[in-house]
């Protein structure tokens, strides 16, 4: 079996998978983030290791490395889309301090604790790749949220915020992202060097998206529309590995011009989020396969990861005092909600690796990969068995 | 002018960033990313602009590949293209997987008696009247150069057989594009993909055949009928296996189709790779099961044909970037005579077919315009020519047949979109 075929064969085994762990009735196992976030594939990922069952090898990901690119530019794309100012001004101010609140304070004290760790012990990661978990450890759920919600567990008005505030930390998590990109061209090139590539990449963003603007009315059905995206999308990542910055900035950076010109991109939205789902379960399908389960370190790093991030969240919900117009009596199990990392710091940490291809790149993204999952899946759990309502 | 300076942006940008920025230790196919967005933009764009002068959006599509392939710009090298080989052929499974998912048995039947009848003439006409034709033309031509009789039979018997090809991905293309129905449409994409079928299969048995006369000492032997029972054997299972998944599919399991449709894309490519198989022949019965005996096959053809207009940009930039314009150059009063020849016969084929089953005009005189693209796999058998017949003779021979090719290639859509506008069952 040739190692495409192998990556064909093991996707529809999940879809199939999918179709029947879908028939489960998810309250009754508690577990019904698992079954959303396509825990399935990532597992299958893991099993089909070199040091597993072997069927794949890692000349696959290789030869797919193109294509887990293209899906980070189409996610980075998907939550640019999804900022259309207009559209947000509708939400309280209070809610863009309080979710930027929150995300500072975590993100500092993750870093701090990591830094104070970093210096402590015997574990040595460099200080980008501190800012890194960082950022990572600082964005809220969107998913977890979402299950809540579908669930019925939380109330409109606690929903609405807590949706947004999900939904803002992937926004600040990205825009960080970006600006360790930035750091990391420093580390590489001078800084008028590292000024000129990064406002360079920047510029020809905005150019493209002028260039969408310029000529959207060529673009006129649907399928047409849709290969104007799915080019740009191509182009952008393209050039994000030319000038070695990140596809999920930089297309994030598309997305929310093209949404904020005057163009009338609700079908567009609609064709990118149809993929949404499919896309990234490839994407975890890839995840699993990147894994490394080897280095002992990896415990010690992922405890210590964990750790200070249930300090920082605690803490920033202290300080930030979450939900306050809703909750006088629950405000312990809202803040609850919060804990479960983003799904998109799976894809941000892989942006990463695709430009530097380390090995400690791939450590982390063993550690945010097992905290992601623990910690989505432990929250909702918890939240299920007791039946709360938020 | 807006899809000009749109163009020039766009290769522009891409001649910026490659030039200038140094891609280290960049995999060729993520630079080829770049490469095949700004192809996708560009080529639209260019096909647009031609689509103002009344030309298809194919045409368009090949002019582009020329434009930016090894013949003028260089941005689409022949290494590029090799590279990118796999997306062309992925390409081609989802064209054919919609061509095969058009013949509807229940549409067929209405229209057996003309299909059938243009067929047969199309097969042995075309290709008997040409081979008959050839000898003593290319001795007319050519025969200061050819001193061995052989050559020429084997040539005669290569190039009719070349002319029998109809690209399906062209037909389907500009159907697509023109969003055209009706009785001259099924008709025209009817023959075609049942013609592709079986030149397809026959294909190896005329070049073993052709073989005997242009290389010394080759003999048809029994191993050349087992390959060629495999190769029909495999690609006519194949298709059908993989239309029974996605009938399974489509009843049991359902999630994810996008998904699902995305793999089998891949699976016909990557297995018809694999095993040696026609990966055209594999799709078109794929998309014929998948039709015929699933409730929800129109749907999910439908599905496809809306997301087709990356693959056939890929598909037919690919082809212009291909095509071998030098060769034109080469013997080219020769190829125009037969491309001549070859539009008469086509002509009588379908005008015979026509005034026996008492069909309209449309049908008798100008049907035969759908039938004038020709596939690429001449390109194939003129190396074969090539390899066989050493000399100037060979090369010009080699020129002949893809010269033919390159001018039919660019006539093929032009003509259909005349002949389905004719027809009035342009929809587009």
């Amino acid at each position: 079996m040739t190692s495409v075929l192998g990556l064909v064969f093991l996707v529809v085994l999940a879809i199939i998978g999918k179709y029947f762990i879908a028939h489960v009735n998810i309250k009754k196992v508690g577990f019904g983030f698992l079954v959303y976030s396509g825990f399935y594939y990532l597992i299958l990922g893991i099993i089909s290791k070199p040091n597993i069952l072997n069927i794949l090898d890692l000349s696959v990901l290789k030869k797919a490395e193109f294509f887990f690119n293209f899906i980070l530019g189409w996610t980075g794309f998907l939550i640019g889309l999804q900022l259309n100012i207009k559209g947000i001004r509708r939400f309280p101010k209070r809610y863009f301090a309080t979710s930027l609140i929150h995300f500072v304070i975590t993100f500092f004290i993750i870093t701090i604790l990591l830094l104070l760790f970093n210096k402590l012990t015997w574990i040595h990661i460099s200080f980008l790749y501190i800012f890194l978990l960082s950022i990572v450890g600082s964005m809220g759920s969107v998913l977890g949220v979402g299950l809540l919600v579908k669930q019925g567990n939380i109330r409109s008005t606690t929903a609405h915020f807590l949706q947004f505030t999900t939904a803002f930390d992937n926004v600040l998590g990205i825009i960080f992202l970006g600006l360790v990109f930035f750091i990391y061209q420093l580390t590489h090139l001078n800084l008028e060097h590292a000024l000129l590539v990064n406002g360079f990449a920047y510029f020809l963003v905005v150019l493209l998206a002028l260039f969408y603007k310029y000529l959207d009315k060529e673009f006129k059905i649907v399928e047409e529309e849709s290969l104007l995206v799915i080019g740009l999308i191509l182009i952008v990542v393209g050039m994000a590995r030319y000038l070695h910055n990140s596809i999920l900035f930089l297309s994030f950076l598309l997305g929310v011009l093209i949404i904020n010109f005057k163009v009338d991109t609700k079908k567009i939205l609609m064709t990118v989020q149809e993929w949404e789902k499919p896309l990234n379960f490839i994407l975890l399908f890839a995840i699993g396969l990147y894994l490394n389960f080897n280095v002992l370190g990896l415990i010690f790093l992922f405890l210590l990861f964990l750790g200070s991030m249930g300090v920082a969240k605690f803490t920033a919900g202290y300080f930030g005092q979450y939900l306050q117009a809703n909750s006088k009596n629950k405000k312990k199990e809202n803040r609850h909600v919060l804990y479960g990392m983003s799904s998109l710091s799976l894809a941000m940490v892989l942006d990463a690796y695709f430009t530097n291809h380390s090995q400690p790149l791939l450590n982390i993204l063993t550690i945010i990969v097992l905290s992601y999952f623990i910690t989505n899946a432990l929250i909702l759990f918890v939240m299920n068995k007791k039946d709360t309502e938020i | 002018m807006k899809k000009i300076i749109g163009f020039v942006f766009l290769f522009g940008l891409y001649y910026l960033l490659t030039h200038y920025f140094e891609s280290g230790n960049l995999s060729s196919d993520v630079k080829n990313l770049l490469l095949i967005g700004i192809m996708l933009i560009g080529a639209f764009l260019i096909a647009k602009l031609l689509n103002n002068l009344k030309l298809p959006k194919l045409t368009g599509f090949m002019i582009t590949g020329l434009l930016i392939g090894p013949n003028f710009l260089h941005f689409l090298t022949h290494e590029n293209l090799h590279q990118l080989h796999f997306f062309e052929n992925f390409a081609l499974a989802f064209i054919a997987i919609t061509a095969g998912g058009e013949l509807k048995f229940n549409r067929i039947k209405k229209i057996i008696k003309p299909v059938l009848f243009i067929l047969f003439n199309q097969i042995f006409l075309v290709f008997f009247a040409l081979y008959f034709l050839l000898i003593p033309l290319t001795k007319l031509f050519l025969g200061h150069f050819i001193s061995n009789d052989q050559y020429l039979i084997g040539f005669a018997i290569l190039f009719s057989a070349t002319a029998l090809s109809k690209s399906p991905a062209t037909t389907m293309g500009i159907i697509t594009e023109l969003k055209a129905k009706g009785r001259t449409t099924e008709i025209v994409l009817s023959v075609t993909v049942l013609k592709a079928i079986i030149v397809v299969l026959l294909f190896p048995l005329v070049i073993t055949y052709a073989k005997t006369f242009l290389v010394d000492q080759f003999h048809f032997t029994g191993e050349e009928v087992i390959r060629l029972t495999y190769n029909v054997l495999g690609s006519l299972g194949l298709g059908i296996g993989m239309g029974i998944i996605i009938i399974l599919f489509l009843k049991y399991v359902q999630v994810e189709r996008a998904l699902f449709l995305f793999l089998v894309g891949i699976l016909l490519t990557e297995l018809s790779g694999i095993f040696g198989l026609e990966i055209l022949i594999s799709s078109i019965m794929t998309g014929i099961v998948v039709e015929n005996f699933s409730q929800k096959g129109e749907e999910l053809i439908k599905g496809i044909e809306k997301t087709s207009l990356p693959l056939y940009i890929i598909f037919f930039t690919f082809a212009g970037a291909s095509l071998h314009l030098e060769t034109l150059k080469k013997a080219f009063a020769m190829t125009l005579l037969l491309i001549l020849l070859r539009m008469l016969f086509l002509y009588l084929s379908n005008f015979i077919a026509g005034y026996f089953l008492k069909e309209d005009k449309i049908i008798k005189h100008y049907s035969w315009l759908g039938f004038l693209g020709q596939a690429g796999i001449a390109v194939g058998l003129a190396n074969i020519v090539e390899k066989a017949i050493p000399g100037e003779i060979g090369t010009i021979f080699k020129s002949i047949l893809i010269a033919t090719v390159v001018i039919n290639e660019f006539l093929g859509p032009v003509f259909f979109k005349f002949l389905l506008v004719k027809a009035k069952e342009s929809n587009a």
